[in-house]
């Protein structure tokens, strides 16, 4: 069976047949792997879906069948996050309450599928926002969901670093002024054309650098395409390369970007539900105090992360990373400078 | 000068055939990156039929900055290094506060504005109508 998966050459074994190989390794004995399918959606990494089956060892002959995912980096300039640290960092989360898929192997070793990767149990659920607003199915999940991003991301920022003796240990320590400094030499290193508004917006949170809080762990991409969600509502958060130690209303801001909104603008938080009703339900959920003051500061850091973050892909797909939605980004950096020069307006120069 | 049809005519005949014979018999990921295309597509004819406009357009608001001098031949290489000049000086504070501050934010609008009548004309009208701003207090 042939896949297209990317890293994969010509002659070599596919993706199925080295996973075969890794996983009878885990089980010390066969195992078979079913239904291997790739998944849509993915800029930065390869998400399959496979079934596993193989002997339980429990000597009755019992067969063990999991449903699990795995998920693959792709190669990518800029971005260099370890596959251990978000392994660890998951089970982190997953220990504190904060609902996660329960992860079962990672490699670092690239030659074992081709790149490094992570594997583990598939929830069932879907992550499709323009699902989310729009799907019978889940109206529903269109009432709970805010109150419930709410409160998984009060509980991911009572994780703190000192918190848990096993807490991940590579994640960077990232306090405000340090964020706005990891911010501006990642836009200087991967900047291709010169961007005035992003220019304006990084003068500007050098010159309104907020008070230092104690750290916590901030998820960094916390969205409703980042939620997998069922009928009933949240089921898992997902995708936490981007975590970092660090000040938490960077998420109460980065959740509520126009970007999120699938277009329903007046519900400024992922099109779900005002800003208010969110910072609500995180603060009786027993998130961080939300100083109105303070949250002008993330907003800009905020966008212009996220307009970093388009222009950084931009640099990857000009290096050559073969990806159509990769280079569509490049040209969604307009949108978010249309917000940041709002923003900027009316702040204090 | 070419035959007809037109470079636009054209892309209008393969964006035509995408949508209509193609897309209705695939799925999935595929696509899901066939409907990126397209929209990069229409990108592409919108950037051709307004381009020179909104190089101009961008040029004469550098010169009202005092950035930028008389027409070049090759604006987009113009454009760059002056683009350049503009952002070392907000780096060194030039346009912290004052009326050139003023000035610099509405030619950035402008920009802004002539880049998504290119990316994406749907959002501008979005934006520009009321509640369109996105301040929160």
């Amino acid at each position: 069976m042939k896949h297209d998966g990317a890293m994969l050459g010509e002659n070599e074994p596919s993706l199925e047949e080295r996973l075969l190989v890794y996983l009878g390794g885990k089980y010390d004995r066969p195992v078979t792997v079913d239904n291997l399918t790739r998944l849509a959606g993915g800029v930065s990494r390869e998400t399959w879906a496979f079934d596993l089956t193989g002997a339980t060892g429990g000597g009755r002959g019992g067969q063990r069948h999991l449903e699990l995912v795995l998920r693959m980096d792709t190669e990518r300039p800029f971005i260099d996050s370890s596959r251990t640290a978000e392994f660890e960092l998951i089970a982190l989360a997953g220990r504190h309450g904060v609902p996660v898929p329960r992860v079962l192997w990672c490699e670092e070793e690239p030659a074992m599928l081709g790149a490094p990767f992570l594997i583990m149990d598939r929830v069932a659920g879907e992550s499709l926002v323009s699902r989310l607003h729009n799907d019978p199915r889940y109206a529903h999940t269109r009432e709970v969901l805010l109150e419930q991003m709410a409160e998984a991301l009060a509980r991911i920022h009572r994780i703190t670093p000192g918190a848990d003796p096993e807490a991940a240990t590579g994640l960077q320590r990232l306090p405000g002024h340090q964020a706005v400094v990891h911010l501006e030499a990642l836009y200087r290193e991967c900047a291709v054309d010169s961007h005035p508004v992003i220019e304006l917006a990084l003068r500007w949170l050098h010159g309104h650098l907020p008070p230092e809080t104690p750290l916590a762990l901030v998820h960094g991409d916390f969205r409703p395409g980042n939620m997998l969600f069922d009928e009933q509502g949240l089921r898992a958060v997902l995708d936490w390369e981007l975590a970092y130690w660090g000040d938490p209303l960077a998420d109460v801001a980065w959740v509520a970007l126009r970007s999120w909104r699938g277009g329903r603008d007046r519900q400024a938080v992922g099109g779900l539900g005002s800003r208010e009703n969110f910072h609500r339900a995180y603060q009786q959920a027993g998130g961080r105090t939300i100083e109105p003051g303070l949250m002008r500061f993330w907003d800009v850091f905020s966008l212009a992360r996220w307009a970093i973050v388009t222009v950084m892909e931009l640099g990857g797909f000009l290096a050559g990373v073969p990806n159509v939605e990769l280079a569509s980004l490049g040209r969604r950096t307009a949108e978010i400078e249309w917000d940041l020069l709002s923003l900027l307006e009316q702040a204090q120069p | 000068m070419q035959d007809r049809p037109t470079a636009d005519e054209l892309m209008g005949a393969i964006e035509d055939f995408l949508r209509g014979d193609v897309l209705p018999r695939i799925s999935g990921r595929v696509r899901y990156h066939l409907l990126v295309a397209l929209n990069m597509l229409g990108i592409v004819r919108r950037e051709l039929d307004q381009e020179s406009l909104h190089l101009r357009r961008e040029w004469d608001g550098l010169r009202e900055l005092d950035l930028a001098g008389n027409e070049p031949k090759d604006f987009p290489s113009a454009l760059r290094s002056v683009n350049e000049r503009l952002c070392a000086a907000i780096r060194t504070g030039e346009f912290d506060t004052g009326a050139r501050r003023k000035v610099l934010f509405s030619h950035l609008r402008t920009v802004v504005e002539d880049k998504l009548r290119v990316a994406n004309p749907a959002f501008l009208e979005r934006v520009r109508g009321p509640g369109g701003p996105d301040v929160p207090s």
